[in-house]
C-alpha cells in the first residue's frame, strides 16, 4: 500500500510545483476536449432544433438511433477514424492522423450524438407557444428558434456539459488517432495509460486528480444549471 | 377584402378542426370569430396568422396567397395574441422590444416606442422587471403591449376578454376603439355572442369549425317586463311583446326573415308593429336584400328584391315593420 500513499503524495507535488509536462498534457486535452465539445454543440443544437420543429416521416426513428449512438463505443471510433485517416483511407491526403485534429474529428463524433439527443429532450419540453409567439412577433424562423433554446438554455448548456464529460476522460479514440505522441497528442487520459503501464504511478495519480477535477466541476456546473431552471 | 378564405380544412387527427368553403374578412374594421368552445375559433385565428397550414384550401391576404414564400412577409404585418400569452423569460422591455428588434428598427426608436406601449397598457414603471415574475393582469398588460407596439397591420386576439381584470379590459376596450377610430382591422375570437355584436362590426359563427349563419341578427340587450298575461322586453328604446315564459339572459334576437315590411299599418294578429324609416339596403343574396329600418332601434329586415321593388321602397322612405311575438328568441 505504500507505493500508492507515496504515489499520492508525489502527485500533489507535481500538481502543486507547476510540473511543465502535467500542464502541458492537461491544457491540450482542455483544447482538444473543449474544441471538439463547442463544433459539435454548434453543429449538434442546430440539428436538435430541426428534429424538434420538423415533421417527417422517420423522425422518431431518427431520434432513436441518436439515443443509441450515445452510447457508441470509443474504440469503434477511433477504429472509423483511423481508417478515413489513415494514409490508404479517403482523407489520407490530409495528413490528419496523429494529430491533434484527428484526435478533435474522433471526440466530435462521440460529443455530437449526446448533445443532439439531450439538447432534444431539453426543447421538447419547451412550451410550444415560444415559438409561435416569436413567429407571430415578426422574426425569423432562426430567431424563434433562439428564443426557443434560450428559453431551455439551462438543459441545453447540461446537452453541452454532458457532450464535454464524455470526451474529456475519453481513451480509446484519442489513443488510437492521436497516437499519445509526447508533448503532441498526449491528453491526461491516454498519458494514464500508458503512465500505468510503465509503472510511473505518481504522474499517473497526478493526471487522475486533474480529470477526476475536471468532471467535478462539470458536474457541479451541471447541477447548478438543471437546479436553476 | 383582406383575408379570403377557400376550400379550407384544418384537422387535427382525425378530427376536423376546420373546414370553411368560402370566407371573406374585410379591412379596416373590427370582426369577431364567434363559437362554442372546440368551434376552430383559435384554430381560424392561427391559419390568418400564418402559424399553421391548412390539409387543403387557400387562404389569401391584399390577393397573395399566405404561402411558405410569402410567410414571413405575411408574419410581420400580421401578429396574433394568445389567449394565454407566454413572455420571453427575459426582461418586461426586452419582450415589448422583440418585435421591434426582429424587424430591425433602430435603437433610440425602439426606445421610444416601448415606452409609448407600456404606457398605454399602464405598465410604463415595470421596463425592468423580469417578465417571468409579473402578476397574470400584468403580464397579459405587456403581451398587449407588446403586440401594440408593432402596430400591425391586422391584430388578431384570441378571446381577449376572457379571464381578464379590469385594467387589462380597459386597456383592450382602448385598443378596440383606436383600431376602429384609424380604420385598421381587428380580428377577435369570443364565446359571448353579446361581447361579439357589441364590439365588432362582422360577426363569423363557427359551429364545428364552419361558419354558419349567424343566430343573431336584429340583437337587442334589455330587460324583461313581465305584468300579468303581457311580456315586454324593454331595450330602453322601444318595447318588444315576447312570448309569455320567455326567458333571457337579457339579449333577444329576431330573424329578419320573420319581419314584415310594408307602406301602411297592417291589421293582424302579429303583436309588435313599429313605424320606421329605411336606413340602408343592402344584397344579402341574389335576388335577396336587407333592408335597415330605424324604428327606435334598428332593425334588419330581409325581402326579396322582387317585392322590395313593388313596395316602391327608397332609402328614408317610411315604413311600417310587424313581426310576431314567437319570432321573438332568447339568446
Amino acid at each position: 500500500m505504500d507505493f500508492l500513499l507515496e504515489g499520492l503524495l508525489q502527485a500533489g507535488t507535481l500538481i502543486a510545483t507547476l510540473n511543465p509536462e502535467v500542464y502541458q498534457i492537461t491544457w491540450l486535452t482542455l483544447q482538444v476536449s473543449l474544441g471538439a465539445t463547442l463544433l459539435a454543440s454548434a453543429a449538434g443544437i442546430p440539428c436538435a432544433v430541426l428534429l424538434v420543429e420538423g415533421n417527417f416521416r422517420g423522425k422518431e426513428g431518427l431520434i432513436t438511433l441518436i439515443n443509441t449512438l450515445m452510447a457508441l463505443p470509443t474504440v469503434v471510433v477511433g477504429l472509423s477514424v483511423f481508417a478515413f485517416l489513415s494514409r490508404q483511407g479517403p482523407l489520407g491526403d490530409l495528413q490528419l492522423l496523429f494529430t491533434p485534429t484527428a484526435i478533435v474529428i474522433g471526440e466530435f463524433i462521440l460529443a455530437i450524438p449526446i448533445v443532439i439527443a439531450l439538447a432534444v429532450a431539453a426543447l421538447t419540453g419547451v412550451d410550444p407557444r415560444v415559438r409561435e409567439t416569436g413567429l407571430t412577433l415578426g422574426a425569423s424562423r432562426p430567431r424563434a428558434a433562439l428564443m426557443v433554446i434560450l428559453e431551455a438554455r439551462y438543459a441545453v448548456a447540461a446537452a453541452v456539459l454532458a457532450g464535454f464529460a464524455r470526451v474529456v476522460a475519453e481513451v480509446g479514440s484519442a489513443l488510437m488517432v492521436g497516437g499519445n505522441i509526447r508533448g503532441y497528442t498526449r491528453t491526461l487520459a491516454t498519458a494514464i495509460v500508458l503512465e500505468t503501464g510503465k509503472g510511473e504511478f505518481a504522474f499517473a495519480i497526478a493526471l487522475g486528480v486533474i480529470l477526476i477535477l475536471f468532471s467535478l466541476v462539470t458536474n457541479v456546473v451541471v447541477r447548478l444549471l438543471v437546479r436553476r431552471r | 377584402m383582406p383575408f379570403m378564405l377557400r376550400n379550407i380544412e384544418v384537422r387535427y387527427g382525425a378530427r376536423m378542426a376546420l373546414s370553411i368553403e368560402s370566407l371573406a374578412i374585410r379591412a379596416g374594421s373590427s370582426t369577431a370569430v364567434m363559437g362554442p368552445n372546440g368551434a376552430g375559433k383559435t384554430t381560424l385565428l392561427r391559419v390568418l396568422a400564418g402559424l399553421m397550414d391548412p390539409v387543403r384550401g387557400t387562404v389569401t391576404y391584399e390577393g397573395e396567397p399566405i404561402t411558405s414564400e410569402h410567410l414571413a412577409r405575411h408574419r410581420q404585418k400580421v401578429c396574433l395574441l394568445h389567449q394565454n400569452p407566454l413572455l420571453f423569460d427575459t426582461t418586461v422591455l426586452e419582450n415589448v422590444a422583440f418585435g421591434l428588434r426582429a424587424r430591425g428598427v433602430p435603437r433610440a426608436e425602439i426606445q421610444q416606442r416601448v415606452g409609448q406601449a407600456l404606457t398605454l397598457v399602464g405598465c410604463a414603471d415595470i421596463q425592468k422587471r423580469r417578465a417571468r415574475e409579473l402578476s397574470g393582469g400584468e403580464e397579459k398588460r405587456v403581451a398587449i403591449a407588446r403586440a401594440l407596439v408593432l402596430d400591425p397591420e391586422v391584430l388578431l386576439l384570441d378571446e381577449p376578454l376572457a379571464n381578464v381584470d379590469q385594467i387589462t379590459a380597459k386597456a383592450l376596450e382602448e385598443v378596440f376603439r383606436a383600431r376602429e377610430e384609424r380604420g385598421q382591422t381587428l380580428i377577435f375570437s369570443t364565446h359571448d355572442g353579446r361581447l361579439a355584436h357589441r364590439l365588432a362590426r362582422d360577426v363569423v359563427v363557427l359551429r364545428d369549425g364552419r361558419p354558419s349563419p349567424s343566430p343573431y341578427e336584429n340583437l337587442f340587450t334589455g330587460r324583461l317586463l313581465t305584468n300579468g298575461e303581457t311580456a315586454l322586453f324593454d331595450t330602453g328604446k322601444v318595447r318588444i311583446a315576447v312570448p309569455p315564459g320567455l326567458s333571457t339572459t337579457g339579449h333577444i334576437s329576431i330573424g329578419p326573415d320573420e319581419i314584415l315590411l310594408s307602406q301602411e299599418p297592417l291589421q293582424s294578429s302579429a303583436r309588435n308593429a313599429f313605424k320606421g324609416r329605411v336606413t340602408r339596403i343592402e344584397e344579402h343574396a341574389e335576388g335577396v336584400l336587407d333592408v335597415a329600418v330605424e324604428a327606435g332601434e334598428p332593425f334588419t329586415v330581409r325581402v326579396t328584391q322582387q317585392s322590395f321593388q313593388e313596395l316602391g321602397l327608397a332609402i328614408g322612405a317610411r315604413v311600417y315593420i310587424t313581426f310576431k311575438s314567437t319570432a321573438v328568441k332568447p339568446l
